[in-house]
């Protein structure tokens, strides 16, 4: 699948799992750190804020929040 | 016109039962209205110039863009969201997508609610708040490139620390106020 249509198609998710589903079916990311660095790559966004080092909870919460920006606008 | 008080009900019920679900919601309306007049501060010569340009123009395509200049400017304010997170451990994030912050918490805690989810839930989103008052300064004044992660350093997670603990002492006084002057009978 081309990039722009992944990167839309996660943009469009109803959930984080869902647009996770999408990155697993169309990339070679398998481990949390593999997909944080591939949505860290394809999207806009920073982390402010974390109380504690734990790749797998940036992940999550990088993607759902990219899920949910559709909605904040 | 016949009102249908059940329905009426039975929209407050649900409004109470997900307010439930937040809490420190005044602190985050309050870091809202922070940012906000940050905004106004940090925009206040630029509006001064849009507003001197449009009463001097007579063009209409000017005022046209210089609108459009304007709007930019409100793009610029920034939202803050809170989230709960599945598979996510006893930890919270302050991340921010186009100027919306989302406050991250794991859903674990929000479903833990007798052995104290809700104090753990209020100590993370309060670290959490004092990312975003103490340290989003630089994070809305940059023009990062796509795809730029900052990561907090170990200061600011003390200073975040330092911050949490004393809102929440404040909020537990304000607390204590309204029970000891009955203030809380204001609310109905």
């Amino acid at each position: 699948m081309k990039q722009s249509k992944l990167k839309a198609l996660i943009e469009l998710a109803f959930t984080a799992e869902e647009a996770d589903c999408l990155i697993m079916a169309n990339t070679t990311c398998s481990s949390p750190r593999d997909k944080f660095n591939f949505i860290n790559e394809m999207f806009d966004f920073t982390i402010i804020g974390r109380t504690e080092e734990d790749i797998e909870a940036d992940y999550w919460c990088a993607l759902t929040a990219i899920v949910k920006d559709k909605w904040r606008k | 016109m016949t009102i249908n008080i059940d329905a009426i009900e039975s929209e407050a019920r649900k409004l109470n039962e997900l307010s439930s679900q937040y809490y420190l919601s005044h602190a985050v309306i309050g870091c809202e209205k922070m940012l906000e007049k940050k905004l106004e501060e940090a925009s206040k010569q630029q509006v001064e110039r849009i507003k001197k340009a449009i009463e001097e123009t007579e063009d209409d395509e000017m005022v046209e863009k210089l609108s459009a200049e304007m709007s930019q400017i409100n793009r610029n304010r920034a939202h803050i969201f809170v989230d709960y997170i599945n598979f996510m451990p006893t930890c919270a994030r302050a991340i921010m997508t186009n100027n919306n912050i989302s406050i991250s918490l794991p859903k674990c805690l929000q479903e833990d609610s007798g052995t104290g989810g809700a104090k753990q839930l209020r100590k993370l989103l309060a670290h959490e708040i004092g990312h975003i008052v103490l340290h989003t300064d630089k994070v809305l004044s940059n023009n990062s490139p796509r795809g730029t992660l900052t990561l907090t350093d170990d200061t600011e997670e003390i200073e975040a620390d330092q911050f949490a603990k004393i809102i929440l002492d404040l909020r537990c006084e304000h607390y204590k106020k309204a029970l000891e002057s009955r203030s809380y009978e204001n609310y109905q």
